[in-house]
């Protein structure tokens, strides 16, 4: 057997606005358990995509097993014994697990789906990888732990020698991860090879032998787990870089605005995203919440809007509690709301700029004019639009255009001149340049400095280490739900910050 | 600035490609009509200029001087022509002659006669105009219920449910209230006929609001319930002794008068035999009052983010819930109104046969209205035409008046068809666009 | 006793286009296509059925032909909903208008008028001739052992064979389906090719056995009761035919009644019972994941 399962040579990936792999040379030796680690956007995703046949490379050459491979879809890759299991499952509730990991392939009498023997095949492989899944029971009643693990049989079913599971522990309880590892292990006693995309160190190192580190579409290195240390696979994720941190006073911040006790609230699978968290944003101070996406960032922004239930804990605004009342109350407390996906949440792409300016104080006056029916009062409205367009440099300035016709980072400006001219007490800032283009960000966070200066308090969340280091006066950093330390940004370097984000602890 | 110029030749593409595909699609359809016309509509008739030509193709003297006596007369089917002629001729010459002659009996009718029937019969004089008015009235009415419903994103079936539970509201007024004078009784009358509408419409919104359950199903069994329903009613308010399945009559100062009464004195001459009533302007009121809701309003301003993006407009603050439940009861209304015509404007009693098929009509016209209070109007009148020229063709043609409804039919699916490449292309269009930028 | 063996039979009676319709409708929404056109493929179907009786002298040829004339418009549908991905519902009424449209414009082409006596019914050659089997016959329709052979055979059909796993998965999780290598778009117009073919069916009962006549509009909204029927049964075969059998139950129960219970409200009782069926917390019927919605390839 070839000593290389799977071997990448300079393989290059364009999209449209970015360099998703840069001249990536990637092997996986056979029978290992490999992992693959980076920030999001740092390229693994798409290299494993390439992989897998559901994308195909610019340049570059793939083999498998020694032979070269070209793989047109996921029918030629699972022809050659790869197999993937998704981030988001493939799998269809009303089905019995047997009959999921069959469909497409099943085990037939003349017609007819033979139950007995598909029962039978899916018990033998799940007692050979001490899988542990029961083959008749039916999808929607099993937690999410074991319908990763029915995607697993599948991808054994059709034969995969090389498994690829992408962020396999992102919807997984601590137990649940264990029991995970411990079937990576016996898939590779097997003589499996896996492997692993994930962004949390201490599950590479109780995991995997070799771990590759991405950054920015390149590939940092590549070293056996035993050779290194948590601290070291973080510096090379987060990496060395000069930072722009822009010139700004300190801070001086004044009295609390927005408090959060023990505030806890489950996510969309009803597995807690949000363990009795707990921080508060004083007036006039930018706090920076650092951490991966999905570990209860966006259920924690969801909540404190108003557009999630919390189980418990409290939220405070100014002294009022705000814990689960409606969204427009918790805007007309004096919230601000710049949300992470600004297409789904921030506006509306079918409405002009002028109409999404005002989308959330629509109702108030001057913007309508109670006869019987509230009437629209243009006058007012053209007039903010104007304004604001000129004020935040938006362009095209043309008030009645569609949003969906501007620019990302244009759109992003929108929405921020929209929550800015409320002139909030709190402002939430969630993701606020993801996707925007460098001229665009620099003018936000002149904005979002501005406005602390004027004493707001402001709730940054951010992904990108960068930004959360340029403006923030306090950082946090949140990781499965919870605080997990919180640094002034003096001390705050790159190594303890990549450290804590990935489950490095206080 | 040439972003600028070429936004805006996208902006006026998409309206253009929105205006265009119903009218692509109404031509399309009458291609399929003319189609079935051609194919299916035939007839036999021997006439002087078939018997030149049977001549010139060599047919003998003797055999067409057997063929007079069936000179002029017109046969639906081959069948009983070919009977007929082999009687008059004889087996031998039928063997020999009859497929020829059958040939050249054949008329197939012209489609563009029919066309041009219908569009005379309903444009042709102010008789014909106020026909179609008349028809097209309670269209707009339920062509805007389904149109309201859409901008938030709703699919209103019930069209034909809420107009039903309206107008036996309106006829219950009118029939119970006959002491009051015209101005109360006729404003009672409408705003019941919308109230009960809204309230009928208003059920599916808030099980689809609180329930998720939704509208195009629930909406669909309103329907039937509130025909077996206003069938119920409508026997329980029968007059004794009538045979007929209707209502009371409804008190004279709830009568719409028609348009007749009012423009013949004025000098205009208008046949008073034409059903085109006072609840035309209803019509144009309601079309101008959704226009004006949707576009000037605040609640119209939510109602259309709901429609667009439920989720922005929730985190806006938008009460997604309250908007759905709002746009389905004043679609419900909308449909209710459809009675002031049916019912205050022409039967005056309320009885099921004058509504039906309005409702699913009104579904009809807002599709090819691309679900917009001016779509909608054009979209009735276009109905109405055919609808009131279809009567016209059944007299003056061969042609079964039914090809109407297949008409309307074809329609609709070539509307949908084209709504979807209309939107694909916009997005080949808009991708292109993004990867020059 | 005579009389409720005379209700029986008449439930029987009335069930069956309820089951058929409902059932189609089961195989199609089933693989997540909506068709509420039904009731035009019933029409249709009543129509063909007796138009190609008469010109042929045989039923089993107006049945065939019937059936074939809903697959036709299922077929239209198809390609509408699903080649297309126009939006179902108003394909669905489409197709009802479009029915109600041809079917009186052929009877009125073909035969100058549109009532049209059905010229046979449904004979079982052989057994039909043998007395008991004559006595059976004349009280029950031969259509119902066929309806009921549907029943179960759709039992095993969508439940128990490679091809019914698949249809399910389709108009549960047409991705999940697509990745695994099963053509969504073809098991999506297997499924409205059937549903055509059983309200084709259906119609063809209702012209040629139940009543004998070939009536403008003969299907009355049956085709929503078979809707109902459907959601009733929640998807099922045998739920749909227990509904409809209930359905038609009511329906045969109406000259039974006392005067005060006015046979309006039987009427209503299908469609209060699926409101309540799709909205109730306990229990509640919920249609496939993917229902509606057209399928597109990223």
């Amino acid at each position: 057997m070839a000593e290389y399962a799977v071997e990448m040579h300079n393989i290059s990936k364009h999209f449209p606005l970015v360099l998703a792999n840069d001249d990536v040379t990637f092997t996986v030796q056979q029978g290992e358990i490999h992992a693959l680690v980076g920030e999001n956007g740092a390229g693994k995703s798409t290299l494993m995509n390439i992989l897998y046949g559901l994308l195909h490379a610019d340049s570059g050459s793939i083999a498998v097993s020694g032979k070269t491979a070209r793989f047109v879809g996921p029918g030629d890759a699972i022809a050659h014994g790869i197999g993937m299991v998704h981030q988001h499952f493939m799998l269809i509730p009303p089905l019995t697990v047997a009959e999921n990991v069959v469909l497409g392939q099943e085990p037939s009498k003349k017609g007819f789906v033979d139950r007995a023997k598909a029962n039978q095949i899916v018990q033998a492989l799940s007692d050979r990888y001490g899988l542990k899944v029961d083959p008749t029971a039916k999808v929607e009643t099993l937690s999410v732990g074991i319908e990763q693990r029915i995607e697993i049989i599948k991808v054994l079913y059709r034969g995969a020698e090389i498994l690829i599971l992408d962020e396999p522990t992102a919807v997984l309880s601590p137990q649940e991860v264990d029991e995970l590892f411990e079937i990576l292990r016996a898939l590779k006693d097997q003589g499996k090879t896996i492997i692993f995309i994930t962004h949390k160190l201490q599950e590479v190192m109780a995991a995997a032998d070799t771990v590759t580190v991405m950054r920015r579409g390149k590939v940092v290195g590549t070293v056996p787990t035993a050779d290194t240390s948590r601290q070291e696979i973080a510096t090379m994720m987060v990496g060395r870089q000069v930072l722009f941190r822009v010139e700004r006073t300190r801070a001086e911040p004044g009295e609390v605005v927005l408090t959060v006790k023990d505030l806890s609230a489950l996510g969309n699978k009803g597995l807690p995203a949000l363990r009795a968290i707990s921080f508060s944003v004083r007036a006039g101070e930018i706090l920076g919440i650092a951490g991966v996406e999905g570990n209860g960032q966006t259920e924690l922004v969801e909540v404190l809007t108003g557009l999630r239930k919390a189980q418990s804990g409290r939220i405070e605004l100014n002294g009022q509690v705000t814990t689960n009342r409606s969204p427009r109350l918790i805007r007309e407390s004096g919230t601000g709301h710049i949300p992470e996906d600004r297409h789904r949440r921030g506006l509306v792409l079918d409405f002009t700029v002028a109409q999404n300016l005002v989308l959330g104080i629509h109702y108030r006056k001057p913007f309508v004019r109670h006869l019987g029916l509230d009437v629209i009062n243009f006058g007012p409205i053209q007039e903010k639009a104007e304004r604001l367009l000129a004020e935040f440099d938006i362009r095209p300035p043309d008030q009645d255009n569609l949003a969906g016709n501007l620019s990302g980072g244009n759109q992003q400006k929108v929405i921020v001149a929209r929550e800015f001219d409320q002139d909030p007490k709190l402002l939430i800032a969630a993701q606020p340049t993801r996707g925007v283009d460098v001229g665009s960000i620099e003018f936000i966070h002149q904005r979002l400095l501005q406005a602390r200066d004027k004493g707001k308090a402001l709730l940054l969340i951010s992904a990108d280490l960068e930004e959360i280091l340029s403006i923030s006066d306090r950082i946090a950093v949140m990781y499965e739900g919870q605080i997990v330390g919180s640094l002034d940004p003096v001390e705050a370097t790159e190594e303890r910050l990549g450290l804590m984000m990935t489950g490095g602890g206080k | 600035m040439t972003a600028k110029l070429k936004l805006d030749r996208l902006f006026e593409f998409k309206t253009l490609l929105g205006i265009f595909s119903p009218i692509v699609a109404v031509v399309m359809a009458f291609v399929v009509g003319a189609i079935i016309i051609l194919v299916f509509i035939k007839s036999f008739v021997l006439t002087e200029s078939t018997f030149i030509r049977l001549a010139e193709k060599g047919v003998p003297a003797a055999v067409l001087e057997s063929l007079q006596t069936l000179k002029g007369q017109e046969y639906p089917n081959r069948s009983a022509f070919g009977k007929d002629v082999r009687a008059a001729i004889g087996d031998q010459n039928y063997a020999q002659y009859g497929s020829l002659i059958k040939k050249q009996a054949l008329i197939r009718e012209n489609p563009l006669t029919v066309y041009n029937a219908i569009f005379t019969a309903a444009l042709k004089d102010r008789d014909g105009w106020g026909n179609v008015l008349y028809r097209a009235t309670p269209l707009i009415f339920t062509g805007l219920a389904v149109a309201l419903a859409f901008q938030c994103g709703l699919f209103n079936i019930g069209g034909e449910g809420q107009m039903v539970m309206g107008g036996f509201a309106i006829a219950w007024i009118g029939f119970t209230f006959v002491k009051l004078p015209a101005f109360l009784l006729i404003p009672l009358c409408i705003i019941g006929g919308a109230v009960v509408g809204g309230l009928w419409g208003g059920i599916p919104g808030y099980l689809k609001a609180r329930r998720g359950v939704h509208e195009v199903v629930t909406t669909i069994m309103l329907n039937w319930i509130a025909v077996a329903f206003t069938q119920y009613l409508t026997m329980a308010y029968k007059p004794e002794e009538s045979w007929i399945p209707h209502t009371f009559e409804i008190a004279k100062s709830a009568q719409l008068s028609r348009l007749a009464h009012y423009l013949n004195p004025l000098g205009i001459d208008f046949p008073k035999s034409n059903l085109v009533n006072t609840a035309v302007f209803l019509a144009i009121l309601a079309v101008i009052f959704a226009a004006y809701l949707l576009k000037r309003t605040k609640v119209g301003y939510e109602i259309r983010s709901v429609g667009f993006n439920p989720t922005a407009a929730e985190c806006a603050g938008i009460n997604v819930a309250k908007n759905t439940v709002l746009a389905m009861a004043i679609s419900g209304a909308m449909a209710g109104l459809a009675g002031v015509n049916q019912v205050m404007g022409y039967k005056h009693r309320f009885r099921y046969g004058i509504f039906g098929g309005l409702g699913f009509d009104g579904i009809g016209v807002a599709f090819i209205g691309r679900n917009s209070p001016l779509g909608v109007v054009l979209a009735a009148l276009l109905f109405g035409i055919l609808d009131h020229g279809g009567l016209a063709i059944d007299v003056s043609t061969k042609v079964p008046r039914e090809i109407i409804l297949v008409l309307k039919a074809v329609i609709l699916i070539f509307v949908v068809v084209s709504g979807e490449i209309t939107k694909r292309l916009i997005k080949i269009i808009q991708k292109r666009q993004e990867a020059n930028a | 006793m005579e009389v409720i063996l005379a209700i029986m039979a008449s439930s029987i009676r009335f069930a069956i286009p309820y089951v058929l319709a409902g059932l189609g409708g089961t195989y199609s929404e089933r693989s997540g296509v909506v068709n509420i056109g039904l009731e035009g493929m019933m029409l249709t179907g009543a129509f063909t059925a007796v138009a190609v009786t008469n010109a042929t002298g045989s039923a089993w040829l107006g049945l065939l032909a019937a059936i074939f004339a809903g697959m036709l418009l299922g077929l239209i549908h198809g390609v509408v909903c699903v080649t297309f991905r126009a939006d179902q519902i108003v394909s669905g009424l489409a197709i009802i208008i479009f029915a109600a449209g041809i079917t009186v414009f052929f009877a009125w082409l073909l035969y100058n008028k549109t009532q049209i006596k059905a010229a046979s019914h449904l004979r079982v050659p052989l057994l039909h001739d043998i007395p008991a089997f004559k006595v059976l016959f004349s009280e029950i329709p031969p259509t119902i052992f066929l309806t009921a052979l549907i029943v179960i055979a759709s039992h095993f059909i969508i439940f128990k064979t490679v091809f019914g796993l698949r249809l399910r998965s389709v108009g549960e999780h047409p991705q999940a389906a697509d990745t695994l290598g099963i053509s969504v778009d073809r098991m999506r117009y297997t499924g409205v090719i059937i549903s055509g073919a059983l309200s084709g069916m259906a119609g063809a009962y209702l012209s040629l056995e139940h009543a004998h006549y070939f009536v403008k509009g003969i299907s009355a909204g049956r085709g929503f009761i078979g809707l109902a029927s459907m959601i009733f049964g929640k998807w099922t075969p045998f739920g749909t035919a227990g509904a409809g059998l209930l359905f038609g139950f009511g329906e045969a129960l109406k000259p039974y009644l006392p005067k005060i219970v006015p046979s309006q409200f039987i009427d209503m009782i299908p469609y209060v019972l699926t409101i309540f069926v799709l909205s109730s917390a306990v229990g509640r019927a919920t249609p496939p994941a993917a229902i509606g919605i057209p399928y597109i390839k990223e």
